[in-house]
């Protein structure tokens, strides 16, 4: 669950910058031939939802329905009891309340949704199968939206980019806040989540690479580990719905300078963004960004056998293993029109 | 460190279930919110994006992530596990299933599983919830010792909650300071709700900038993981002194959580240990802030989700037995002071009940 502050500034987020989204989601609808829109939200794939009315469940699942006019109406299975949350965190004109969002949004739309229009479900493939069947009950076209809420999205935000600096300076107080000397691992986690936590974070999770000679991969930490000689922590945050990942190598007696070879490599890779050449040469890779229900979602890397384009000013998390005289040295922040938000520097 | 020999303790009990069903492939579902089914298959408690296991009865499992990030992750967190990174999560297992041939395939949950797998199965998928739910409800012994010792944490993270809970602290930074306490102790997870007030106050929810205010009740309902299995405790606390009114009040959920627990044993229904809560509600005239206007549930199960099956309601018929575990929580809102929260993890024993968390059912206050 999201156990962070969860908020609606109006001030970092004004209801202008909502208006402004629905207006350009609107306006790919209609290219799209697509009369009605319904995104669906948990709080493992928030991101669609969140970026057009900031609404984040922190626990249970809606579906937000934006007709080509009229208002923007959510179906709520989080119980009336939640009404007063989550009207403090959501721009959305009507809510309604059931049990099972499945049946109620298909029932909504039959009272709604003219006869032979067409309603985009945005991540046709990925929503719940029993709110795809009770969508498909409703006797209109039912097609996939998520083309048209990428294009709508693609273009971004100064909103979205002030929220993601924000999230990177969290993310880097976090990790400036290891100890750098410590050997216990869960020290050097609790200090991250900590001090993300306590900035305001929405959510943060941390893994670790408590010895990289042994294992670059990193973790969730259960139990007790003691660090290495060089190891590494990623803090990923979230900020009002803004996601971000930075990652911290430390190496003790760094003479060689591995650490910041490493993120000079990974700052040459990100500048040339969104072309890959550079970072198609590391060790492992990945680009990750928010295009449509999850807050990063990979488009590109050394796993990733599609490649999806994304345009040159995205706002992008970037991690890389880069091998410095044997060593793997982890690295990464986000970045936007190939310059870190913050560099990872500590 | 989650251990391997649960891990497989577990296959072997669903390939057992599986086999007895006439299934030979099952298909578990689930993310960060509800992600028991998979991490009982597959061993990995996912945290980002979506997952499918296919486990087939010989015990052959195959885990499908739609998070790049998330599979470094799962290779070095699982064993016996074939990880694979999917753009496309739902059509490739449905790849999968058609590769295996003729087999009979039961999804769980069904209703949560991507769309496009259903849409494109090689069969029909049968519904297997009922089916999972029932080995996730009825634990082994070495399963409930994780929920006791998770009981044990929670317990001792409430110090630190009522530590933490001062007057004039956002009630964010309250949980930044169990939370990082847990990381701490190398416990990886935690549900955690907070709500801070007084009559205002309707329910729990994720931490507000509300500041805590001196006579405010402060509730929470913390659970915390070990190796994956959770354990919750529900207690209330009183910024500053406790009034007489926020004390008579409390000692009613005292009476209704006694009840419940006394009501636990093997034999009885999910129905009767809620009623005898809501009895003690009612008789004190409090019987409409039972309700769903009100609350939600007098318990519910707990394991490998925090908040499993059974629920403990009065119109839930599940029949107790030895090795089930759950939290017995009578919260509710009360007219005169606000929502109250008291909790505990039980175990159904073979005689009664077996109370995990240990902390005082008392009205914590600067007094205490």
């Amino acid at each position: 669950m999201r156990r962070g502050l969860i908020e609606w500034s109006k001030t970092e987020l004004p209801e202008s910058v909502f208006d402004a989204r629905i207006a350009a989601m609107r306006k790919a609808m209609s290219s799209a031939k697509i009369d009605t829109l319904v995104a669906y939200t948990n709080f493992t794939r928030p991101s669609a939802v969140s970026w057009l009315c900031s609404f984040v469940p922190y626990w249970s699942e809606c579906t937000l329905v934006l007709p080509a006019s009229g208002p923007l109406t959510m179906v709520s299975a989080v119980s009336p009891r939640g009404g007063p949350w989550i009207e403090s965190t959501t721009y959305s004109e009507k809510l309604l309340f059931t049990p099972k969002i499945a049946p109620e949004t298909a029932r909504f739309l039959k009272e709604t949704v003219p006869a032979g229009a067409t309603i985009g479900v945005v991540e046709l493939d990925e929503v719940p199968a029993a709110v795809g069947l009770a969508l498909k009950d409703v006797g209109a076209k039912v097609v996939d939206a998520t083309g048209a809420f990428v294009d709508a999205r693609a273009s971004g935000d100064a909103a979205a980019a002030a929220l993601a600096k924000i999230a990177a300076g969290f993310a880097h107080r976090a990790l400036a806040a290891i100890d750098a000397n410590g050997t216990d691992a869960m020290a050097a986690v609790a200090a991250v989540d900590l001090t993300a936590r306590a900035l305001g974070a929405e959510e943060s999770y941390v893994a670790i690479a408590p010895d990289l000679r042994a294992d670059r991969r990193l973790l969730r930490l259960e139990g007790p580990a003691q660090l290495g000689d060089a190891y590494a922590l990623r803090a990923t945050v979230a900020y009002k719905g803004t996601w971000v990942r930075m990652i911290r190598t430390v190496v003790r007696n760094d003479a060689g300078g591995a650490v910041r070879a490493a993120t000079e490599k990974l700052a040459a890779a990100v500048a040339e963004l969104p072309k890959l050449d550079k970072l198609r040469g590391l060790d492992w890779w990945v680009v990750e960004t928010a295009r449509v229900a999850q807050p990063l979602d990979a488009v590109a890397g050394s796993g990733v056998p599609q490649a999806e384009a994304f345009p040159a000013g995205a706002l992008v998390s970037v991690q890389a293993a880069i091998t410095i005289d044997g060593l793997p040295v982890l690295a990464g922040a986000p970045a936007m029109a190939g310059t870190f938000l913050v560099p990872p520097s500590f | 460190m989650k251990t391997a020999t649960l891990a497989a303790e577990r296959r072997t009990k669903l390939a057992a279930a599986m086999t007895a069903a006439g299934y030979d492939v099952l298909v578990a579902y689930g993310n960060a919110w509800q992600g028991d089914y998979l991490m009982y298959v597959s061993d990995f408690p996912i945290l980002e994006g979506h997952g499918l296991a296919v486990f087939a009865a010989d015990g052959a499992c195959r885990l499908y992530l739609d998070s790049a990030s998330e599979i470094d992750r799962a290779t070095a967190e699982t064993g016996g596990v074939e990880v694979r990174f999917s753009q496309q999560i739902g059509r490739d297992v449905a790849a999968d299933l058609k590769a295996r041939g003729k087999v009979r395939v039961a999804a769980a949950p069904l209703a949560f599983v991507p769309f496009s797998l259903v849409e494109n199965a090689p069969v029909p998928l049968e519904d297997g919830t009922a089916l999972v739910d029932d080995v996730l409800m009825h634990k082994t012994p070495a399963e409930v010792d994780r929920v006791r010792k998770a009981a044990q944490t929670a317990d001792k993270a409430y110090v630190i909650f009522r530590q933490a809970a001062r007057e004039g602290r956002p009630q964010y930074e309250v949980v930044a300071d169990v939370e990082s306490w847990l990381r701490a102790q190398g416990v990886a997870d935690n549900f955690m709700l907070i709500g801070s007030g007084g009559t205002d106050i309707r329910s729990v929810t994720p931490p507000s900038n509300r500041k805590l205010a001196d006579g405010d009740l402060v509730i929470t309902e913390l659970t915390p993981s070990i190796e994956g299995y959770f354990a919750q405790i529900c207690r209330t606390l009183v910024v500053g002194k406790a009034s007489d009114k926020q004390k008579r009040a409390f000692a009613i959920y005292v009476e209704a959580l006694e009840a419940g627990i006394a009501a636990v044993r093997p034999g009885v229904l999910a129905s009767d240990v809620a009623r005898a809560e809501n009895d003690v509600f009612r008789k004190h005239g409090l019987g409409e802030y039972v309700t769903s206007a009100y609350t939600r549930v007098r318990g519910h199960g707990l394991g490998l989700f925090a908040d499993s099956k059974p629920h403990i309601l009065e119109n839930v018929d599940t029949e107790l037995k030895p090795g089930m575990t759950f939290v017995v929580h009578p919260n509710t809102y009360n007219p005169d002071v606000g929502y109250i929260m008291l909790g505990d993890s039980v175990c159904v024993t073979a005689t009664g009940a077996e109370v995990f968390t240990t902390t005082p059912r008392v009205l914590f206050d600067g007094a205490s």
